[in-house]
Order: structure tokens, then sequence, then C-alpha cells
């Protein structure tokens, strides 16, 4: 078994690539969905990145669940509003078309936004909200997935961990970027309480009959809980209303799926197409001086960050500023991979006939 | 007030309009202007969110204009008006009627492309957030509002106040099912329910307040004098209070700074305190057609929440509920049974229409 390997982004992004080429994905589309995967392993989301290649990409490519080459239709087209169909495709092409589409339209209108229906999973919210950066907008994405949390009050699961980002502009500070899951925590997290056998944190997750656990093992038969918890004390329904919101705006919204049929196991051989995700870009210099305003977004960030620590805390951050952090030292050091995820992809190689990932040189 | 049986002295909910109007016209306010306060402070209450209704008449609007600190009547400038845009300086006035004003003007423009936005800077408490997204209802559109607010909250990891409790509401209708209305502190808890703990001598929870010091407390006076409120999701990041803590400043950012109003340690002011012009707002409109027919839209977010409704309650629960929608049965049951009023309020309002020399409000008892 190998240890922990660090790689070039390039190399990484060069490797999902031809993983995807190799299972008949165009060069257009494997690329940017390598963008966006190893984007995350580069702010330090591991859970969104490369080590999601084989399980949610390529097996499903492969069992003909996920469109190599899908079709998108523009289903409906106005001055500040876009709906596609992305023909059962990859999440991560298709939403980059949508976020640029509605870029584009934000730039002539002043704010736009698109929903997408009839796609799969897309990776980081965030990477999507932050492509309105470079064009000094403001950045807005959800998306829906398969359930794994309860509402408040209730047993049974009826939304997925529903994300939500917000990218802001901002001068000399990093940007502000807000990617949240509105669930207290992601599956992923679960799975690694498991596999330490570690008690779960009350307000994570459910039995099966809806009850509060802390049993590492809930995940299986139990679900999530919602931002803020069990019950309402501590908001429990602000996070599942928020979570209700996703799936409104984009499966709803999207005419895509929604309600009992996302209710489903996810597994590579379970449906495909389910997802529906929606995004928004609002234009800043139409409403002021946009040199103005990202000088008043480092004075408001600088403002959170000079908060004094509170104790055993040693800093206060900003959304976006710790996966800004692991950018800058990823870049430099190289991205780390854990041996299960190297291996894997190792594996991955082999099943392939592709070259395996290059390790930087120890 | 929240957890607490509504009390059995109640009013109409017309006399109350007329009562909020007769106290602001008496105080300089225009008969337009006031229409519209009385509009949302009587829409909190009805909706069983006392804390944001009358309560405050006194506290947050009429003694703030008797002070000179926010305008009677002020001047509305406008700072950008694009077919998807619109910003205004709401002069230092009354936030209800600029928030009624810029939410309408934002659905106006939705109603031509589609999409629109409105910020307002310059501006004090609007009320409940719900209010404005509702007014997007009915015209079959999708609403938003936010507002800043004086700083309560402190952010993750710190123990210096840097947001307030900066609500989020969104209204979306439905067909043949009351409509989707979240309207959220990003807080755990408002203040409001910290003084409901006092009043009662209970502990708070764990999650909701910090103090001094930036260390959980569980003791209401502590946390209202000294202390501060944690983001939802509570201290630290093990149950995600950063994604509370980024709301609020999402909020803040979106009402202060691009609104070019006040933001950032402007904003550390006592709640309670007279000040004005400090608060700024963001709405927004659009269009569901834009994206899909409308019909379609409106039966399937109906066929939605009635999964969640009908989705097996938890054990102790009795049902699950979709958001607005205690708020929604509690307005049904106070337009017919009359709008509770705490006794402590009814005791302000009854003190405040003898200062200000106004017809006192209609009263009776239930129950």
């Amino acid at each position: 078994m190998a240890e922990t390997v660090r790689v070039r982004e390039e190399d990484l992004r060069a490797f999902v690539a031809r993983a995807l080429l190799s299972v008949g994905v165009d060069e257009e589309q494997a690329r940017i969905a390598g963008d966006v995967l190893v984007a995350a392993d580069r702010r330090g989301i591991e859970s969104h990145g490369v080590a999601r290649l084989r399980w949610f990409y390529v097996d499903r490519i492969r069992n003909g669940r996920i469109a190599a080459r899908p079709r998108y239709e523009v289903v409906r087209e106005r001055q500040t509003s876009l709906l596609i169909d992305a023909g059962n495709g990859l999440g991560h092409p298709a939403s980059h078309f949508a976020m640029s589409r509605t870029i584009e339209k934000a730039r002539e209108s002043g704010i736009a936004f698109a929903a997408v229906r009839n796609s799969n999973h897309y990776g980081i919210a965030g990477y999507y909200a932050m492509m309105a950066l470079e064009h000094d907008m403001i950045g807005i994405c959800t998306t829906d997935s398969a359930h794994l949390a309860v509402p408040t009050f209730g047993a049974t699961k009826m939304q997925g961990t529903n994300p939500f980002a917000f990218a802001i502009p901002a001068n000399r500070e990093p940007a502000f970027v807000l990617d949240f899951a509105t669930t207290t925590v992601t599956y992923g997290k679960l799975e690694v309480y498991e596999r330490k056998a570690l008690p779960l944190k009350p307000g994570w997750a459910v039995d099966a009959h809806g009850k509060p656990t802390t049993d590492p093992t809930a995940r299986h038969t139990g679900a999530l809980l919602p931002l803020g918890g069990f019950g309402t004390e501590n908001g429990g329904h602000k996070g599942y209303g928020l979570g209700a919101l996703s799936e409104i705006l984009t499966g709803v919204l999207a005419a895509g799926w929604f309600g009992a049929s996302l209710t489903i196991q996810e597994r590579p051989d379970a449906p495909s197409g389910i997802t529906s995700h929606f995004f928004g870009a609002i234009r800043i210099d139409t409403l002021r001086d946009v040199t103005e305003f990202k000088h008043e977004m480092d004075r408001e960030l600088r403002t959170f960050k000079q908060s004094a620590p509170a104790p055993g805390a040693t800093r206060v951050y900003v959304a976006g500023e710790v996966e800004h952090e692991n950018e800058i030292a990823f870049r430099r050091d190289g991205i780390p991979l854990i041996a299960p995820v190297i291996d894997d992809l190792d594996a991955l190689a082999v099943d392939l006939g592709i070259e395996p990932v290059r390790r930087i040189a120890a | 007030m929240i957890g607490e049986a509504p009390s059995p002295i109640r009013t109409h909910e017309a006399a109350e309009h007329d009562f909020i109007v007769r106290a602001l016209r008496a105080v300089g306010v225009d008969a337009d202007d006031a229409a519209d306060v009385a509009a949302v402070l009587g829409a909190a209450d009805l909706r069983g969110v006392e804390s944001h209704g009358i309560a405050r008449l006194e506290t947050f609007y009429v003694r703030r204009i008797e002070a000179g600190v926010v305008n009677a009547r002020p001047t509305y400038a406008t700072l950008c008006d694009r077919p998807t845009q619109f910003a205004l300086d709401a002069g230092n006035g009354l936030g209800h009627p600029a928030g009624i004003y810029a939410m309408r003007r934002a659905i106006e423009k939705a109603r031509d492309s589609g999409i629109a936005f409105a910020t307002v800077r310059n501006s004090n408490h609007y009320g409940i957030a719900a209010y404005y997204a509702m007014l997007a209802l009915d015209h079959g559109m999708i609403g938003l509002s936010m507002t800043n607010s004086t700083h309560l909250a402190v952010p993750t990891f710190g123990r210096q106040k840097t947001q307030g409790t900066n609500p989020i509401a969104v209204a979306i209708p439905a067909e043949a099912h009351p409509p989707y209305v979240l309207d959220m502190a990003t807080t755990g808890v408002t203040f409001g329910r910290l003084e409901v703990s006092e009043r009662k001598g209970k502990p708070l929870k764990y999650g909701w307040a910090v103090d001094r010091d930036g260390r959980e407390t569980l003791d209401p006076t502590t946390a209202m004098t000294a202390g501060a409120l944690l983001p939802l999701g509570g201290i630290g990041t093990e149950n995600g209070g950063h994604k509370g803590y980024g709301l609020g400043a999402l909020v803040e950012i979106l009402c202060g700074v691009l609104s070019g109003g006040m933001f950032g340690t402007e904003l550390r002011l006592d709640e309670r305190g007279l000040h004005g012009g400090t608060v700024g707002h963001f709405f927004g409109a659009f269009r569901i057609d834009a994206l899909r027919d409308g019909d379609g839209f409106r039966r399937d977010l109906a066929r939605e929440l009635l999964g969640f409704e009908a989705s097996a309650p938890a054990p102790g629960a009795e049902r699950v509920i979709t958001p607005g929608e205690p708020e929604r049965e509690n307005t049904e049951r106070y337009r017919r049974e009359g709008v509770p009023i705490d006794p402590k309020v009814w005791e302000t309002i009854d003190a405040m229409a003898d200062r200000i020399g106004i017809e006192k409000l209609e009263r009776f008892t239930v129950g």
C-alpha cells in the first residue's frame, strides 16, 4: 500500500481528463470535469475531489448510467434567464456551461439566473459561484442531491445535503466564498467517524426511527440532520428550510426530479439524471463603483478577522479563507492524496489502461 | 412571545392598524408611510412574531422619531435605476415604507426583465423580513428580503460582535397550498428569545450565546448585558456554526456593503439606543415563467410541500411542518380570535398613548 503522495494540480487534472476520455467523454468536457474535481482537492475539500472519480463518474459512465456524450437542450431562454436540460451528462461541464451563460447574460442585463435539470453530481458548489469573481460579479449556486437528511420533526429522509455557494469579490483580501451543506455535517463526515469508530456529535444524525443518535454507524440505517440539529431549539428548522429552498430552486424550478423521487440510495447503479442545479450572477459595477466596492469588502472582511479570538481559538476566519490558504500551500507543495485515494486512482489507471497519476519526486 | 401561550388580552387587526397609524401621525409621519409601518407591524403580530410587532412601536420607531434620530419625513434618493437593478437612499426614514417601496420597484422591474433586485441604505429597522418577500407572491413571483442590523452576534472563533441577527426571507408561491415562506435569523436564536428566558428565569440552551470572553453561557442576563448571540450552528465549527456566521456575513455584505451603507464597526451600536440610518436592506424578485410554466411550477411546489408534510413524524413529534406554516395558521386564528398582545406591551402602549395624546388601542379578553 502506498503512503500519502503529493501531486501537481496540472498532473492530477491531466489524469482525470485521461480517465474520462478513455470512457468516451469528449475532450472539452473531460477537461472541465478535471478542473472542478482538482479545484476541490486543491482547496482541501477532499471529499468532493478525485476521491469520487471512479465511483461517482467513471463507473457510472461505464455502466451507461451517465451519458458520456450528452446533448444539451436550451429549454427556455430569456434575456435574464436560461433553463437547460443537461442530457444526463456529467454535472460539471453542464454547470460550467450554464454558469458561463449566466455570467454573459448578467453582463448584458445586470443580473441573470439559470436552472439545469437532467444532470448529475457537479462537485463543489463553490467552483461555479467563483466563476463570477473574475468578472467582478457576485456568483450564486445551489444543487439538490439524493436524499440523506430528515426534515425537522420527521423520521424519513426528504432532502439531500443541498449546498449553497456565494462568491463575492474583494480587492486585496481573498474573495468571500461561502460554500456550505444545509445539513449540519456531510455524509463524508459520518464515513470518517465510522472508520475511526468515534461517536458522532449530538445534532448530526438520527437513527432509523428519527431519534437522535451518536452511533458511528448511523449512516447505514439513519439519516443526517439539517443545520441546527434536532427539533427547533437550535434552529434545525432553518437548516431544513434552506435545504428545502435548494430543492425548490433546482428540482422544482427546473422541472426536474424532486420530492420522493430523490429518495434513492447513492450507488453506481442508481438512477442518474436526477440532479438539478441553480445559478445566478449579479453585476456590481452597474449598481455602484466596483473598485470602491472591493475596497469596502476588504474593510468589511478585515473587521470580521479582527474580532478578538475566543478562548482556545487563535484567529477568526472569513468564509473561503481556509480554502484559499490551502490553495496557496498545495500549489506550492503539491496536493496531498492519502493512501486509499492514490491506491484507488492507480487501480483505476490499470483498469482503464491509462498512465497513472504522476507524483512529485520525493 | 416565543415559547409562551398567547396573551388573552386581544385587539382586532383593524384596530391595531389604526392605532399604529395614529401614533406615527402624532409624531409627524405622513399617512401613507404610517400605513406601511402599520401593515408590517400588524403582520408580525398576526403571524405570532410578537417580538417584531407593536411591541417595538414606541422604542424602535416613535421614540427615535421624537428624538430626531429617525427622520419622520425623509427624502428618498434613487442611486441606481436600471432594468434589473434599483438602489435607494432612504434618507434615514422608517424602514418599512422604504422597504415596501424598494421591493415594489424590484417586482415591477422583474415583471419586465424576469429578475431584479433592489438595495436600500440609510434606512432603519424594517420589522419582519418575510413581509417584503411575500409581496412577490401576489405577482406569482419568488421574493427575497434581507436586512442587516446592529451587531449582536460573534463570528465563529471570535468574541467581539461582528454581525446582527441578519435575517433572510424567501417566499415562493404554490397552488392549492400555502406558499413556502422561510424567514430566519442567521443566529441560533434571536435576542428576543434571550429576553423570554430571562423573564421566565430559565437557563439558555447550549449553542445560543456567549459571555464577554466568548465562552458559552447559559445565563440569559450575562448573555444580554455583556455577551453575544452565537451564529446558527452554535459555537465553533462542530455543528456548523461557521455556516450561520457565513450567512450572517453574506447578509451584512449585501445590505451594508453592496448598498453603499453602513457596515463593519459602524454597526457596533446598542440595539435599544437612539441611532438612525444605520440599516441597509436587500430585496429580490423573480418571475417563475422566466424558467418554466408558472402553473406547472406552482402545482409541483404544492406536491413538494405536501411530500414534506406527509413524511412520518419523529418520536414525540406530531407532524412535519413546512416553512411559513405555523405563521400562516397563527394569522388565520388571530384574525378570527383577535390579535394577542402581551400584558407588558399593553402597559407600554397605553402609557405611550397617554403621553403622545392619542386614543388608546381597544382591547378585549378571551378565554
